[in-house]
């Protein structure tokens, strides 16, 4: 516990306030730009993150996070759209609260919500991280070639709606994970004579072309002009007392989310229909859900952002990221020579425990930030897409040239994009691509040292009960699904017979 | 990946054609055996993972080809194949030129016929956002990071 406080004071640093408070306002302004995420933002900050330090960078990423998680919640409230996929559940009850007049009420429940629920989350990242980096520091190569495996299939899996288009993404990240030397034996990988990867694919430059481009290609087949234009701000706020009255509401949506955080594959969009869904299920008057009861409302907003810390648990502490996010905060971190698992608590433990300090304290800053920027954030949804669209592109490009000063990343930020953009319209989920890139390589390495300690026996990947345990999770992953759908195929032909 | 309701009422009328779908499934089997065929040149244990990905994705895509003539058509929250084709030529049209007068010089076209591209047609706004930008990415890159970028022909630097 003495370790989690000491990173408060780092945290606190003038320079990590700055870029907490600049990310947080970026990040509502992000998620209040419907067709905006926190990943496209994220990946836009990425190739800029290079020269900063860890703290700025992580902190920026922090507000950016937590911020979007809330601004998604203002397209929502006003216009019955989700500002990110996250908000889906809020338009239930937010809209109907601003189509009787009460969107500044609907505002302040979810910002207040929002918050509750990013500062519970980040509780449970300073609380269960620790607790999973003490058990995860007794894993060998065995056992983390078994956690390589589980994040990989789980998320490939639970991201697609074809299981095989999920496992391929996967293997296409490996792929482009491992190009570049090897480090056991010096030979050089699908670098087909190309001298601009022998050293590997630049981390950022996959990153950006893979969440930038695409949403910035989709927005250019939107509505042209602005996607809103009534924005008034009617109604009075919300009272502290009535603020208090969610409490119960925010502890179970936020338990949920927490809860959903964890899972690897599952994301804030279904952190917040559960959390929706159960407090609708514990309400005695259920029939109000769905006609601006500002319980659904708090239930989603707190949900979702539960999910934020909480998905970094098993970032920080096995250095497996559960969601795109997750992905591109383990990225970050890895250009600035964070290598998430375990040792890092060791190595850097000043910069995991501030970090965690800067989830809780992006929370308050959105609290603050919601509440004085509400005029201006409600305006973000009059930007045309089809302007937005090519100041993305402009920025991603300048960014990942300026990062590296060199033309061949911009290129290959190019070929991401077209590839990402291709795969994604034929149903090929992204998230798993960078997954693969990510954990492919420690897979690999593990795989190879595992060989070397079992002396190629293959019975030594099961000597470990956390190797049988893990082997049974994937079995699990792939084969549970499979036999539901048999039931289900089989259950139908019969009906059918 | 998701883009909100708007995207998806925009894009509705978007199926993905099954020539397409099997052609990307194929041009993804044709990247497995690459890695395959590269990795039979691996020295020893380096192949190992290389193989067994390469294997992967050929036998996944496949799975993926069988499933795919099956299925019916669906709908897609992305751009059009067109506007996406249009949307990626022209930005590395963009970045050719970036190479050969500067990101800056270059953006000054690039931004307004993308927001063309994109049904963009009230032309002051267009100027006004092409100009702002441009300015905006002169300030953070030059003035505030001073990142050294391609010689710019707007700057005289050419």
């Amino acid at each position: 516990m003495l370790d989690i406080l000491s990173g408060l004071p780092d945290a606190l640093m003038p320079q990590s306030l700055v870029a907490m408070a600049i990310g947080t306002v970026a990040g509502i302004l992000v998620g209040a730009t419907p067709g905006l995420t926190a990943t496209l933002a994220m990946a836009l900050l990425l190739p800029f993150t290079y020269t900063m330090a860890p703290l700025i960078s992580l902190g920026m990423m922090a507000g950016i996070y937590n911020g979007s998680m809330y601004g998604g919640a203002i397209p929502a409230i006003l216009m019955r759209i989700p500002g990110t996929p996250s908000a889906v559940a809020t338009v239930l009850d937010g809209y109907p609260l601003t189509r009787s007049g009460r969107t500044r009420f609907a505002l302040h429940v979810a910002l207040v919500s929002s918050a509750a629920g990013s500062v519970l989350s980040a509780l449970a990242l300073m609380l269960l991280a620790p607790l999973l980096v003490s058990f995860a520091l007794r894993f060998g190569p065995v056992e983390y070639f078994w956690v390589a495996l589980f994040g990989l299939t789980s998320v490939s899996l639970l991201l697609a709606h074809a299981p095989a288009k999920g496992l391929a993404s996967a293997m296409i990240g490996i792929a482009v994970g491992i190009v570049g030397m090897d480090m056991m034996t010096g030979a050089e990988r699908l670098v087909f004579g190309v001298r601009e990867i022998a050293g590997g694919i630049n981390l950022a430059v996959l990153l950006t072309g893979l969440f930038a481009v695409p949403p910035a290609l989709a927005m250019l087949g939107m509505m042209p002009g602005g996607i809103g234009k009534d924005s008034s701000l009617s109604g009075p706020g919300l009272r502290l007392c009535e603020a208090l009255s969610f409490a119960r509401t925010w502890i179970r949506s936020g338990l949920i989310g927490i809860a959903v955080g964890v899972m690897p594959g599952a994301g804030g969009n279904l952190a917040g229909i559960l959390g929706y869904a159960e407090e609708k299920r514990a309400a005695g008057d259920a029939h109000l859900f769905g006609k601006g009861d500002p319980r659904g409302l708090a239930a989603s907003e707190c949900a979702n952002n539960a999910d934020n810390a909480s998905s970094l648990i098993p970032t920080l502490a096995l250095g497996v990221p559960g969601n795109s996010v997750a992905a591109l905060m383990m990225g970050a971190m890895l250009i600035q020579g964070l290598n998430p698992g375990p040792g890092l608590f060791a190595s850097h433990g000043d910069v995991v425990h501030a970090f965690m300090w800067q989830m809780m304290l992006t929370a308050f800053m959105m609290l603050v930030f919601g509440f004085a920027g509400a005029a201006l954030f409600v305006q973000m949804r009059r930007i045309p897409a089809s302007v937005l669209a090519p100041m993305i592109l402009t920025i991603c490009s300048i960014g990942t040239y300026a990062a590296s000063n060199s033309m061949a990343d911009v290129w290959l930020m190019l070929i991401f994009g077209g590839m990402a953009f291709l795969l994604s319209r034929s149903g090929y989920p992204i998230a798993p691509i960078v997954l693969g890139a990510l954990l492919g390589p420690l897979a690999e390495s593990s795989f190879r040292q595992s060989l070397l300690i079992t002396r190629g026996d293959p019975l030594g990947f099961l000597s470990s009960t956390v190797s049988i345990v893990l082997v049974l999770a994937i079995c699990a992953v792939i084969f549970v699904p499979l036999h539901r759908r048999f039931r289900t195929r089989r259950g139908s032909w019969r009906i059918e017979k | 990946m998701g883009y909100g309701t708007v995207a998806v009422e925009a894009l509705r009328e978007n199926p993905v054609s099954l020539p397409e779908r099997l052609a990307v499934t194929a041009l993804v089997a044709s990247g497995g055996a690459v890695v395959l065929w590269q990795a039979s040149g691996f020295p020893g244990a380096s192949g190992y993972f290389p193989t067994a990905i390469g294997l992967s994705v050929v036998i996944l895509s496949a799975i993926s080809a069988v499933r795919t003539v099956g299925a019916g058509s669906f709908v897609v929250e992305e751009a059009r194949l067109g506007t996406g084709f249009t949307g990626l030529l022209l930005l590395g049209t963009f970045i050719w030129s970036a190479q050969n007068i500067g990101f800056l010089t270059s953006a000054l076209w690039f931004l307004p016929a993308m927001a063309i591209v994109g049904g963009e047609r009230r032309w002051f706004r267009l100027a006004l956002m092409t100009l702002g930008v441009v300015f905006a990415a002169w300030l953070i890159f030059h003035q505030l990071f001073s990142r050294p970028l391609p010689p710019e022909l707007i700057l005289l630097e050419k």
